[in-house]
């Protein structure tokens, strides 16, 4: 799913992997967009369900069709107390999808923007080996059979934890810090290997380059299982982390396999964009 | 950003109740009873004067100790964030100011600094005013003592 959504609107809510499709935006005060998507055998009678929609809404609140809403959407809009709804919705008939948008104007309805919102929002061709992830600051490449198992938005940290579905114990993590200095009291290698697990033992350390900055890449292992390590298997993981100057950021990936092998490799379909301008925030008055 | 040397009172904050935008209007405002002494790595260790319970009268007293001050100690940042609690600006302004001067969005230095301003609340070092505005601050006073 794509949804283009203007940069002062920083997604709340997001949903797992086999939950209902769901986000929801906010802005400083408000949660300005809610989308949610379905998966639909037949296509939707649209009409009917405005109809619908309108006859539950007219008893109580004043309700208008939109007509001139993108191509692909219908939409009706609400007048309530504490502001302006628009809920509007769209079936993709390629993807067998209806995706449907909720927007709360609490002052002003910007119908300019709910067209540009709403012309940007629908489900995205997914071509190539990877799936495009982007939210909270952190935009990451990951290979297409690694969903996002788990996001945690903390003070001033993201962690992001990927998952395929086989191997299970195959994981990736990336973690973006905000304020470096803060987290940082100690070398970079040193922040390293405090991230290891208590029994983990540290095979290697070495300099490593990501994005043209210097960081650090550590190889640990530690024990699997009993049967898994009569096999010979072991827990391997390799650990890299660097800091973005220009964001001001603390980045680490942690990649875990079960092998045989002394070493693994981060996938290469894994890219982590960095190096983005740091964000200007407006002083309200 | 805080640590504390003494587990913290149970008082709730007033704050939770409290819609966004209520809390981003109001205005943090430090406890002047509170004495700061300041380090030179930029930490700071606050101490707080805490009212003595009622229920704290020989020979309960003889038995359990009680401390006149709560001390909590917070590193550069959260120094800075209490520095920033001046009483003229609005929550929404410190985290503006705490996100320019770390580099952050507004999302990500409002998690943090909502949280940290929290806590200030809960161990009596900080007040909000203009949550609802009279419950909170005699809440504080009565503290003071």
């Amino acid at each position: 799913m794509q949804i283009v959504h203007p940069a002062d609107w920083e997604m709340a809510i997001a949903c797992g992997v086999d939950e209902p499709g769901r986000c929801c935006f906010v802005d400083r005060r408000h949660t300005r967009l809610d989308i949610r998507w379905k998966p639909l055998h037949f296509a939707p009678h649209m009409d009917k369900m405005l109809d619908k929609h309108r006859a539950r809404a007219e008893k109580r609140q004043r309700i208008e069709t939109l007509d001139d809403l993108p191509e692909g959407w219908r939409g009706v809009l609400r007048v309530e107390e504490d502001g302006t709804f628009v809920n509007a919705g769209a079936y993709f008939p390629d993807w067998r999808l209806l995706v449907e948008a909720t927007f709360i104007w609490p002052g002003r309805r910007n119908s300019a923007l709910e067209k540009d919102v709403l012309a940007g929002t629908g489900p995205m061709d997914e071509q190539g080996p990877t799936r495009h992830w982007q939210a909270l600051g952190l935009e990451v490449d990951a290979p297409k059979e690694f969903d996002l198992r788990k996001n945690e938005a903390l003070p001033g940290r993201i962690v992001w934890r990927f998952q395929p579905d086989r191997p299970k114990d195959v994981r990736l993590l990336i973690e973006r810090y905000a304020m470096p200095e803060a987290w940082l009291r100690e070398t970079l290698r040193d922040w390293l290997q405090e991230q290891l697990e208590p029994k983990a033992k540290v095979i290697r350390f070495e300099p490593h380059m990501v994005n043209s900055h210097r960081g650090e890449r550590l190889i640990s292992h530690s024990r699997i299982g009993t049967v898994a390590g009569l096999r010979g298997y072991k827990s391997v993981r390799l650990d890299v982390a660097w800091r973005c100057p220009a964001e001001g950021r603390l980045y680490h990936v942690a990649y875990t396999e079960p092998t045989r092998d002394e070493e693994v490799f981060i996938p290469e379909e894994v890219a982590i964009h960095c190096c983005r301008p740091a964000p200007v925030v407006a002083e309200s008055s | 950003m805080v640590r504390m040397s003494k587990a913290s009172g149970n008082a709730s904050s007033p704050a939770k109740k409290a819609t966004i935008d209520q809390k981003l209007r109001s205005v943090p405002y430090r406890n002047e009873a509170m004495q700061i002494s300041r380090h030179a790595d930029g930490t700071v260790l606050a101490s707080v004067p805490m009212k003595r319970p009622k229920y704290l009268v020989p020979p309960i007293s003889w038995i359990l100790p009680f401390s006149e001050s709560r001390r909590v100690e917070l590193d550069a940042i959260g120094a800075g964030v209490l520095d920033l609690c001046d009483g003229d600006r609005t929550v929404e302004n410190v985290i503006e100011r705490f996100a320019q001067q770390n580099k952050l969005t507004f999302r990500e230095a409002q998690l943090s600094v909502m949280r940290f301003l929290g806590e200030l609340t809960q161990r009596g070092m900080v007040v909000l005013v203009g949550l609802d505005g009279v419950r909170s601050g005699s809440r504080a006073k009565n503290r003071n003592g």
